[in-house]
C-alpha cells in the first residue's frame, strides 16, 4: 500500500514537473479561458445587471471549456513518447498511473479557478465569499475524475481529441448544475440554506465516479 | 425468421391501424393524441434497450465473453434509434399541444442527453481496432453511463423545479389503453426482430474479423486481403 502511495505520489510530480517546464502551455490556457469571459460579455449582453446574475454560468462554462484543453493534452507524453509502456514495465500500478493523473489534472483545474474567479469577479461585480471553495473544489473534483478516465482512454487515437468532449460533457451534466447553482447560492450568500442539496448530489457523484474510475482504471490503463 | 418477421410486420401494422382509424379521438386534443401510440411505444423501447445494454456491458465485465460485449452494443443502437424516434415523435406532438417545439422538462432533457451519451458510446466502438481492448472500454462507457443517468435525472429535475410547466393527467378511454399496450407490444416486437438481426450481423462481423487478423493457413486457405507494401 505504501509503494501504491509512493507511485501516485512519483507520478504527481512528474507531471507537475513537466507542466511547470511547458509553461506556455499553461498561460495560453489560462489566457482563453479569460478570453471566453470577454467573448461571453460581447456576445451575451451590455446590461451589468443581467450579466450579474449569469456570472455563475460563466464562470463555468469557460471552466469547463479551459479544463477540457489541458485534459485532451494529459496524456500526450504517455502515448507519443511510449511512456506508458515503460511506466507499467517499471510496475507502476495503473490505478496509481490513474490517482497521479488524476491529482494532476484537479490541480491544473483548480489553477484556472484561481485564475478565472477573480477574473470573474472584476468583470460582472461580484464579491467572493469564503464558502465559495467548497463548490469550487467539489466540481474541480467532479470534472477531474471523469475527465482523467476518458482522456486516458481516447488518448491512444488520433481522433480521440474530438471524441474527448463529446463523451466528457454530456457525463459531466450534473457536475455543471450542481456547481452552478452552489456558486450562485453562495455569491447571493445562500439565506435559506439551499446548497446543502446541491451540495450532496455533487458529493455523491464525485464518490461514485472516483470509486467507479479506481475499479476501471485497472483494466483500462493496463496497456496504452 | 422470416415467417416471424412477417408476423411481426402484421402485428405492428394492425396494432398502428387501430390507433389511428378505430379508437376513438381525444375529448381535448383531437386526432394530435394519436402520436401517443408510436411515441410512448418509441420511448419505453429505448429505455428497455439501453436497459438491455447495460445488461450486455456488466455481463461482459463479470464474464468476459464476446457475446455479451455484441449484446451490449447491439441492444444500445436499437435504443438509439428508439430514442431518436421518441425525440423527433415527441417534438411533433409538442408543438401542436403545448405550443413549442422543446421544453426543458427533466424527461425531455435526460432523453436528449441520453441520445448524446450512447451515440459517444457508439462513435468510441468504430474508434478502436483491438476487439479485446474495444469491448473493455466499451463496457466500463456503457457502465458509467448507466450509474449516471439518475444522476442526470435528479440535478435537471431540481434545476427546473422552481417553474415546472406542464403536467398532462388524463382519464383514458379503455380502448385507447388497450390500443396503447397493443402498440408496446407491437414495437417490442419490431425491436426484438431487429436486435436478433443486429446480433446474427454482429456475429459474422466478428467471425470474419478473427479470420482476416490470422494469417493463412497453409496454400490452399482462403487468403486474407494484404494492404499493399510498397518500397
Amino acid at each position: 500500500m505504501n509503494l501504491f502511495f509512493r507511485q501516485t505520489l512519483a507520478i504527481f510530480r512528474k507531471d507537475l514537473a513537466m507542466e511547470v517546464r511547458e509553461g506556455h502551455h499553461l498561460v495560453s490556457i489560462v489566457l482563453f479561458g479569460v478570453l471566453l469571459l470577454l467573448l461571453f460579455s460581447f456576445a451575451l449582453s451590455v446590461d451589468p445587471e443581467l450579466m450579474r446574475r449569469m456570472a455563475p454560468g460563466l464562470l463555468w462554462l469557460a471552466v469547463f471549456f479551459t479544463s477540457i484543453l489541458s485534459l485532451s493534452h494529459a496524456f500526450r507524453k504517455e502515448t507519443e513518447d511510449g511512456q506508458w509502456d515503460g511506466l507499467l514495465l517499471l510496475g507502476t500500478d495503473p490505478r496509481a498511473l490513474y490517482l497521479g493523473k488524476l491529482m494532476t489534472n484537479l490541480a491544473l483545474v483548480l489553477l484556472f479557478q484561481a485564475v478565472l474567479l477573480p477574473m470573474m469577479a472584476i468583470f460582472f461585480d461580484q464579491s467572493l465569499p469564503l464558502s465559495l471553495g467548497v463548490s469550487l473544489f467539489l466540481g474541480s473534483l467532479g470534472i477531474a475524475t471523469v475527465g482523467t478516465l476518458y482522456a486516458g482512454l481516447t488518448a491512444s487515437f488520433r481522433e480521440g481529441q474530438l471524441l474527448l468532449p463529446l463523451l466528457l460533457f454530456p457525463m459531466l451534466v450534473p457536475v455543471l448544475l450542481c456547481s452552478v447553482n452552489v456558486t450562485a447560492l453562495a455569491l447571493a450568500h445562500d439565506l435559506f440554506g439551499q446548497q446543502r442539496a446541491w451540495l450532496k448530489l455533487l458529493i455523491l457523484f464525485d464518490t461514485i465516479f472516483l470509486l467507479g474510475s479506481l475499479l476501471f482504471a485497472e483494466t483500462l490503463f493496463d496497456r496504452s | 425468421m422470416f415467417v416471424l418477421s412477417v408476423i411481426a410486420a402484421a402485428f405492428f401494422a394492425f396494432a398502428e391501424y387501430r390507433g389511428l382509424f378505430i379508437v376513438p379521438p381525444d375529448r381535448m386534443m383531437g386526432d394530435v393524441y394519436r402520436i401517443l401510440f408510436v411515441h410512448v411505444p418509441s420511448a419505453w423501447m429505448s429505455m428497455l434497450f439501453f436497459l438491455l445494454s447495460f445488461v450486455g456491458s456488466a455481463g461482459y465485465l463479470i464474464r468476459r465473453s464476446p457475446a455479451w460485449d455484441r449484446l451490449s452494443y447491439c441492444a444500445a443502437e436499437v435504443g438509439l434509434v428508439m430514442n431518436g424516434l421518441a425525440l423527433f415523435l415527441g417534438s411533433v406532438w409538442g408543438k401542436p399541444t403545448w405550443g413549442v417545439w422543446w421544453t426543458w422538462d427533466p424527461r425531455l432533457t435526460t432523453t436528449a442527453l441520453l441520445f448524446v451519451m450512447y451515440s459517444g458510446y457508439l462513435i468510441l466502438r468504430r474508434l478502436i481496432n483491438d476487439p479485446d481492448r474495444r469491448a473493455k472500454v466499451a463496457a466500463s462507457v456503457g457502465l458509467l453511463i448507466f450509474l449516471n443517468v439518475p444522476l442526470v435525472y435528479m440535478s435537471v429535475k431540481w434545476w427546473r423545479s422552481l417553474h415546472q410547466v406542464q403536467s398532462n393527467p388524463n382519464s383514458m378511454d379503455p380502448s385507447m389503453v388497450v390500443s396503447l399496450r397493443l402498440s408496446a407490444f407491437a414495437f417490442l416486437a419490431v425491436c426484438l426482430l431487429l436486435l436478433i438481426f443486429r446480433l446474427r450481423l454482429a456475429k459474422k462481423e466478428a467471425d470474419l474479423e478473427e479470420r482476416l487478423s490470422l494469417p493463412p493457413e497453409g496454400p490452399g486457405a482462403p487468403r486474407a486481403p494484404q494492404s499493399k507494401v510498397t518500397t
